[in-house]
C-alpha cells in the first residue's frame, strides 16, 4: 500500500496502482487519451504526463507505478505546458471539423447534421426535437430561416447545398407543438474546435461518396410540399462533415480543458479520407492519434487479421494486414474498436448523439 | 497476372527458424534475401504455417528499413547519408545517381530494373566519405560527377571476395614473414580484397616464405588499404593506400626472386631489387609508412588501446593468437579465482560507464541483474550501432570478435546468465560473419563451456531501425515485434527479453571488460577522469586530415583529438566546431575546443558523449544544415509511439526547413527553442529526449548563423535555397563547367567568361569542382 503525494496532497493506494489511479482517487483530473484501465498502457499520447521527485523528464502517469514516498507534480505550470504542447501537436495532425460548418453558421447553432440524419431515417419526431432543442420556433414555420447554414453547407461546394430551411419548415409543418428543451449548457466548443479550412476536390469527393447523389430534390407535383420520401432523399444529400464523436471525444475534451490553440504548431494536415467499407463502422484516419487501442481490441477479440500499425514515426498509421478490407479484418470487433477509440477515427454508423455548438 | 511466386523458400525458412512469433525477423530476413523483397503470397504462407499473426507481419515488415514490399532492381545502390558523408556532399551524390538512372521524383528503380537507388543511414565507412555501396561492394570518396564511373566499375567487376583466411606459401620450415592486410570494411572499400588476392598470387609466384594474413582495422582508415610486412627480426614495414598494381613491386622488395638474384645476399640483393623494380618501386615507396613517421606516430601516439587492443595486428579469427596475447585470461581468472559477486564488484570498482551513449554505470546494471529474481537470466550484446558517423562497434566486432565474446562470457558469469545474444546491425554483414565464425571456434574449442559454466550464444541481426539501439526497443524486436521502446521502469534488468532478467551492454563496453578483469579496476581508473574513467573509442571524421577510429583516455581535450591525432583541418580552413555524439549530441564550438572529453563536461557545453561520433566541421560547414541533418535523421527514425517525438520532431523539422530555405518567420527561433524543450522533456525514450539537442546546441553556440538564415543568408554557402553559383572574372572560358553541368544551366562560349543560369542551376556543385581555375564561386544571399 504505497503512500505518495500529488501536488502536496497525500494519498494511499493499493499495490500495483498507477500514479494516474492515485490522482483520480484524489479527484485530480489528469487527461489521458490513450489509456483504458483494462488495456495494456499505450504510453502514446503523453498527455497524462507528471513530474516525479523533481526529475527533469516527465513520465506518463498511466504507466508509472505509484511508489512509496513519491512526490508527484500534476497541476504545476510546467506540467500543464507539457500536456498542452502534446495536445497542440495532436491537434496539428488532425483533420476534422468538431462542429459542422452549417451548425457553426446557424444563428441557433442547431445540430443540423443530426437533424438531417433523423429526417433521412424518417424520424420526424426526433428531427423536430433537435430543432426545438436549439430554440428554433417550430410553431411559426414561415419564420424559420436557415440561409446562413445553407451558405456554409459543404454540399454546396459540390453542387447545391442541402435545402436546410425547406426541410426544417417541412418538419415544423408536421410537428408544430414540440416544445424547446432547456437551454443548452455552456459549450466547450467555445474553448476549442478543430476546423478544416478548405477541402481539396479529392476530399470533397470523399465526403460526397457517403451522401445521396444529385442536386436538390425537386418539390412534388403540387409545387410546394415535399413527400416524406422526397424529404428523406433531400436529407440524405448531407455529406455528414460533422464529427460523430463530438460529445465523447477525449481529444476535444482535453483540448478544451487546456485552452489549446489549434494553430500553434501547424503543419500540413493529413488529407480527409473516410473508409466506409465496413457495414458497422466508419474509419477516418485523419482523426487517429495512433494510440493503438483498436489494435489491442481486435487482437483480444481473436480476429484472424485484425489491425496493425504500418510504417514508422510520423508516417505510422493504422492499417489492415495485406490491404484487406476493414470488413474482413474486423469480423467481430468492429464496434468494440469504435467504442475504445478516444477520438472520431473509428465510429459506429447511425445517428450520432446531440452536439452542443 | 504475374507469375505465381514459388513458396518453397518460405517452408525452408520456417523449418530453419521455427514457428514461434519471435522468429519473425529472422524469417523476414530470409525471405527478403530469397526474393529480393517480401511478396505478399510468401507472407501469407508464412502466417499460415507459423504462429505469427498477419498483423504482426504487417507491423514488423513496415517498421524496418531492411524489408521492402515491392520488387526492387537487381542491384541496390545505397548512398550513405552518415554525418561524414553528409558534410562531404552525399545529397549531391544521391541526386547524381538519380539523374544517371533517369529516375523521376518518387521513383527508386530504373526503367530496366537493373538498379534500385536508396539511402542508408550510415555504412560506417566515415573516413571514405562520401561512400556508396552497390550490393556488397563499397565505394569510397565518390564524387557527384563520378557516379557513372562507379556504376560501370560495379558492372565490370566480378564480385570481390576475400580469399581464405591464411595460406602458407612455399618454403616450409623457414621463418615465416607475415604480410598483414587490413580487411575491415573501410579497407575493403578501399580495395583491400583485390590487394589481398594479388598478394597471394604474387607471393606464390615468388615462392616467398610468407603468409598473407587478414587483420582487423588499425583505425587509420584515412590511409586504406593498409598492408604491413612483418618479418622476424626486422621492424615491421607499413604501406598505406596500396593498390593492386603496387603489389608485384611490394612483393619483389621483400621477397627477392629465387635463383640468381635470390642467391645474392644483403645489400646486393637490395641494390638489384631496386634495379629490377625501378619505376614501380618508386610507387611503393610513396606508400611506405613507418610508425616512426611523424603523422603516424601522432595518430597512434596519444591513443591508448584497450577495447581495440591488438586490432590491426592479429587475425580477427585466429583464436590462438588472441589467447597468446592474453585472450580468455580474464574469463579464466573469473572462472577459477573470482566469484560472480567479486566479478561484479570489479566492474563496479572500475567505474566503467556504458559506452553506448547514456553512460550509465555498467557495474550498477550488472548488480541489478545479478540481484534480480529469476532463473533464466540472459545477456544481450547491443551491436545495433546506428549513429550516423559512429562505427567503433563495427570495427571491434570485425577486428576482435573474441574479445567481445569473452566480455560477454564474463558478464554472463557475473550476473548468473547462461544465455547470450548478439544483436548486430544488419548493415554490418562482415561483423555478423566474423562473430558467427568466432562463436563456432569457441564452441569447437569449448571456450565458453568450462567447469560447470556453459554459455549458449546466438547471433541475431537487426533490420535497419536506429531506435533498436534503445534497449527496450531492441528487446521488442528480438521478441518479433515492432522495435518500439517502452517506458522504463520496469528495467530490462528486472523484466527484459520475454520477461526474464536481462543485461544489455554495448559492444564497446563488453570489449573493455576482459582488460578490466585482467588488469584490475585500479588500472582502469588510472586512465581517464574520476567520473569518466578509462578510454573511449571515437570515430574521428569530417573535415580532418587524418580520420579514423581512435581510442583515447577520457579527459583528453577536444582540441588534442582534432589537432594532435587528427592533424587538424585542411590547410587554409579553420576549425568551426566538433559535433560529438551524433544525433543525440551537440556541437562544441572551436572556442570551447579545450573542453575535456568526458560525460559531464560535454553535457555541460550542450553536447553529449553519445556513442562516440566525432565529426570535425570547418568554416565551409553550415550549422543550420548540420542541425537539420541530425534532426532529419532522428525524425525519420522515430518509432512513432509517443506524440512529442512522432509529431514534435516533425514540426521541429518543418520549422528548421522554413528557416534554411529563407521562409523563416521572425518568431521561429523562439518557437524552435520552446518546442525543443517540450520534446526533450516529455518524449518516452532517449531518442526523442535527445533529438532536439543538435538544434538547441547550435542555437546556443551559433545563434547568429540561425539569424542570418532568417534574413535569407547562409554564411557558409551550404543551404542551396539561399545560395547561387556565379562565375568570376577568373574564368578562362574553357567550357569544362558547361560540359559537366547535368542540367545545361551554363551558357558557354569558348574563351568568353561563362554565365550560370541561376533559375536552372540545381546547386549540384559539379561546375565548381570541375573548374580548373576555381572561377566558380558560391554566393549568399542569392543576387536579385
Amino acid at each position: 500500500m504505497p503512500r505518495l503525494t500529488i501536488d502536496g496532497q497525500a494519498v494511499e493506494v493499493r499495490d500495483g496502482a498507477t500514479v494516474l489511479d492515485a490522482a483520480r482517487t484524489l479527484g485530480i483530473a489528469i487527461p489521458a487519451l490513450c489509456h483504458r484501465p483494462d488495456f495494456a498502457p499505450s504510453t502514446s499520447c503523453m498527455v497524462c504526463v507528471v513530474r516525479i521527485d523533481g526529475a527533469p523528464r516527465l513520465v506518463p502517469s498511466c504507466a508509472t507505478a505509484a511508489a512509496e514516498g513519491m512526490e508527484v507534480e500534476s497541476e504545476t505550470p510546467a506540467v500543464r505546458a507539457a500536456r498542452r504542447t502534446s495536445l497542440e501537436l495532436l491537434a496539428s495532425d488532425h483533420t476534422g471539423d468538431c462542429v459542422a460548418p452549417c451548425q457553426r453558421a446557424d444563428d441557433h447553432h442547431a445540430d443540423l447534421p443530426r437533424f438531417l440524419r433523423q429526417v433521412a431515417a424518417g424520424d420526424v419526431d426526433g428531427a423536430a426535437a433537435t430543432l426545438a432543442a436549439a430554440g428554433i420556433p417550430l410553431d411559426d414555420p414561415d419564420t424559420i430561416d436557415l440561409t446562413p447554414a445553407e451558405k456554409a453547407c459543404r454540399r454546396g461546394r459540390a453542387d447545391e447545398p442541402v435545402t436546410l430551411g425547406r426541410l426544417a419548415r417541412w418538419v415544423a409543418e408536421r410537428r408544430r407543438y414540440v416544445s424547446g428543451a432547456a437551454p443548452p449548457p455552456a459549450s466547450p466548443y467555445r474553448a476549442f474546435a478543430s476546423r478544416i479550412a478548405k477541402l481539396s476536390p479529392a476530399e470533397l469527393a470523399e465526403l460526397l461518396a457517403g451522401a445521396a447523389p444529385g442536386g436538390a430534390v425537386a418539390p412534388d407535383a403540387s409545387g410546394r410540399d415535399l413527400s416524406a420520401a422526397a424529404a428523406a432523399g433531400e436529407a440524405a444529400r448531407c455529406v455528414h462533415c460533422d464529427c460523430r464523436r463530438a460529445q465523447s471525444c477525449l481529444l476535444h475534451e482535453a483540448c478544451a480543458a487546456y485552452a489549446v490553440l489549434p494553430g500553434r504548431f501547424s503543419g500540413p494536415r493529413p488529407p480527409l479520407a473516410i473508409d466506409r467499407s465496413h457495414p458497422e463502422i466508419l474509419f477516418e484516419p485523419g482523426k487517429c492519434i495512433r494510440c493503438g487501442l483498436c489494435l489491442q481490441a481486435a487482437e483480444r477479440a481473436g480476429e484472424e487479421l485484425g489491425l496493425a500499425f504500418a510504417g514508422r514515426g510520423f508516417a505510422m498509421r493504422v492499417t489492415t494486414p495485406f490491404g484487406a478490407p476493414l470488413a474482413a479484418a474486423l469480423r467481430t470487433s468492429a464496434t468494440t474498436c469504435a467504442d475504445v477509440c478516444p477520438t472520431g477515427a473509428f465510429v459506429r454508423r447511425g445517428p450520432a448523439p446531440v452536439v452542443q455548438p | 497476372m504475374s507469375a505465381p511466386v514459388d513458396l518453397s523458400p518460405v517452408d525452408t525458412a520456417v523449418a530453419a527458424h521455427g514457428r514461434a512469433p519471435a522468429a519473425l525477423i529472422p524469417l523476414l530476413h530470409e525471405l527478403q534475401k530469397q526474393y529480393g523483397y517480401l511478396p505478399e503470397e510468401a507472407l501469407r504462407r508464412l502466417c499460415a504455417t507459423t504462429e505469427i499473426r498477419p498483423a504482426a507481419v504487417e507491423g514488423v515488415a513496415s517498421f524496418f528499413d531492411g524489408f521492402t514490399r515491392r520488387p526492387a532492381g537487381r542491384h541496390r545502390i545505397s548512398v550513405c547519408c552518415g554525418t561524414a558523408c553528409h558534410v562531404k556532399g552525399a545529397d549531391r551524390v544521391h541526386d547524381s545517381f538519380a539523374r544517371a538512372l533517369g529516375l523521376a521524383a518518387g521513383e527508386d528503380t530504373d526503367a530496366g530494373g537493373l538498379f534500385t537507388l536508396g539511402r542508408v543511414a550510415c555504412l560506417g565507412c566515415c573516413t571514405l566519405a562520401p561512400a556508396v555501396r552497390i550490393d556488397e561492394i563499397t565505394y569510397g570518396h565518390v564524387r557527384a560527377d563520378g557516379v557513372g564511373r562507379v556504376q560501370r566499375d560495379f558492372l565490370d567487376c566480378a564480385r570481390i571476395e576475400a580469399g581464405p583466411a591464411a595460406r602458407a606459401a612455399a618454403g616450409d620450415g623457414q621463418p615465416v614473414v607475415e604480410v598483414r592486410v587490413g580487411l575491415g570494411s573501410c579497407c575493403q572499400a578501399g580495395g583491400s580484397a583485390a590487394v589481398y588476392r594479388a598478394l597471394e598470387r604474387e607471393l606464390a609466384r615468388a615462392g616467398a616464405a610468407a603468409r598473407v594474413k587478414r587483420v582487423g582495422c588499425t583505425g587509420m582508415c584515412h590511409r586504406t588499404p593498409l598492408v604491413e610486412v612483418v618479418a622476424p627480426g626486422q621492424p615491421p614495414r607499413l604501406y598505406a593506400k596500396v593498390e593492386e598494381r603496387d603489389v608485384p613491386a611490394l612483393v619483389r622488395r621483400h621477397f627477392p626472386r629465387p635463383g640468381f638474384f635470390g642467391r645474392l645476399g644483403g645489400l646486393l640483393a637490395r641494390g638489384v631489387d631496386r634495379l629490377l623494380t625501378d619505376e614501380a618501386w618508386a610507387g611503393v615507396e610513396r606508400h611506405a609508412l613507418d610508425v616512426r613517421d611523424r603523422p603516424v606516430a601522432d595518430f597512434l601516439g596519444r591513443q591508448r588501446r584497450i577495447a581495440t587492443e591488438g586490432s590491426g595486428e592479429i587475425d580477427p579469427l585466429d583464436v590462438d593468437e588472441y589467447v597468446a596475447r592474453g585472450g580468455f585470461a580474464g574469463l579464466d581468472c573469473c572462472l577459477t579465482a573470482l566469484s560472480p559477486g567479486a566479478t561484479v564488484e570489479r566492474i563496479v570498482e572500475s567505474g566503467l560507464r556504458g559506452r553506448g551513449g547514456a553512460g550509465f554505470p555498467a557495474g550498477r546494471k550488472w548488480l541489478a541483474v545479478r540481484r534480480a529474481p529469476g532463473e533464466r537470466k540472459l545477456v544481450l550484446v547491443n551491436g545495433d550501432e546506428g549513429d550516423p558517423g559512429a562505427f567503433m562497434d563495427r570495427m571491434i566486432l570485425e577486428s576482435s570478435p573474441f574479445r567481445v565474446l569473452e566480455g560477454l562470457a564474463i558478464a554472463a558469469w557475473a550476473v548468473g546468465a547462461r544465455e547470450g545474444i548478439f544483436y548486430v546491425r544488419a548493415e554490418y554483414p562482415l561483423a555478423v560473419e566474423r562473430v558467427r565464425a568466432a562463436l563456432a571456434t569457441c564452441r569447437e574449442r569449448g571456450l565458453l563451456a568450462r567447469d560447470g559454466f556453459a554459455l549458449e550464444v546466438e547471433v541475431a541481426r537487426g533490420a535497419g531501425a536506429f531506435v533498436c539501439g534503445e534497449e527496450t526497443a531492441l528487446i521488442a524486436s528480438l521478441e518479433g515485434r515492432r522495435g518500439m521502446p517502452r517506458l522504463r521502469p520496469p528495467w530490462p534488468a528486472e523484466q527484459g527479453l520475454f520477461g526474464r532478467p536481462t543485461l544489455v551492454n554495448n559492444v564497446e563496453t563488453l570489449a573493455l571488460v576482459p582488460w578490466i578483469v585482467r588488469h584490475g579496476p585500479e588500472a582502469f581508473r588510472a586512465l581517464g577522469t574520476a567520473r569518466s574513467p578509462g578510454t573511449k573509442v571515437f570515430a574521428l571524421a569530417g573535415k580532418v586530415v587524418r580520420g579514423g577510429l581512435v581510442e583515447v583516455p577520457l579527459g583528453i581535450s577536444v582540441r588534442e583529438v582534432v589537432e594532435e591525432i587528427g592533424g587538424g583541418v585542411a590547410p587554409g580552413r579553420t576549425l568551426k566546431a566538433v559535433q560529438i555524439g551524433g544525433p543525440s549530441g551537440g556541437c562544441v564550438p572551436a572556442e570551447l575546443a579545450d573542453t575535456p572529453v568526458d560525460y559531464e563536461r560535454l553535457f555541460a557545453v550542450g553536447s553529449m558523449m553519445g556513442s562516440g561520433g566525432f565529426v570535425v566541421l570547418d568554416d565551409t560547414d553550415c550549422m543550420v544544415d548540420v542541425a537539420r541533418y541530425f534532426l532529419a535523421f532522428t525524425q525519420n527514425q522515430s518509432c512513432g509511439r509517443c506524440t512529442p517525438c512522432r509529431i514534435g520532431t516533425k514540426r521541429l523539422l518543418e520549422i528548421v526547413d522554413r528557416v534554411r530555405t529563407g521562409r523563416g518567420r521572425p518568431d521561429d527561433l523562439a518557437r524552435l527553442e520552446e518546442l525543443s524543450r517540450q520534446v526533450a522533456a516529455s518524449s518516452l525514450c532517449g531518442l526523442g529526449r535527445t533529438a532536439p539537442n543538435p538544434v538547441l546546441s547550435t542555437l546556443r553556440h551559433f545563434r547568429a548563423e540561425w539569424e542570418a538564415h532568417l534574413a535569407g543568408r547562409c554564411p557558409a554557402g551550404r543551404c542551396r535555397d539561399l545560395v547561387a553559383y556565379v562565375v568570376t572574372d577568373g574564368c578562362i572560358g574553357c567550357t569544362v563547367c558547361a560540359q559537366r553541368c547535368p542540367v545545361d544551366a551554363i551558357a558557354a562560349t569558348p574563351y568568353v567568361k561563362h554565365a550560370i543560369d541561376t533559375a536552372r542551376c540545381t546547386r549540384c556543385d559539379v561546375c565548381r569542382e570541375a573548374c580548373p581555375v576555381n572561377a566558380v564561386e558560391v554566393v549568399s544571399p542569392c543576387p536579385a
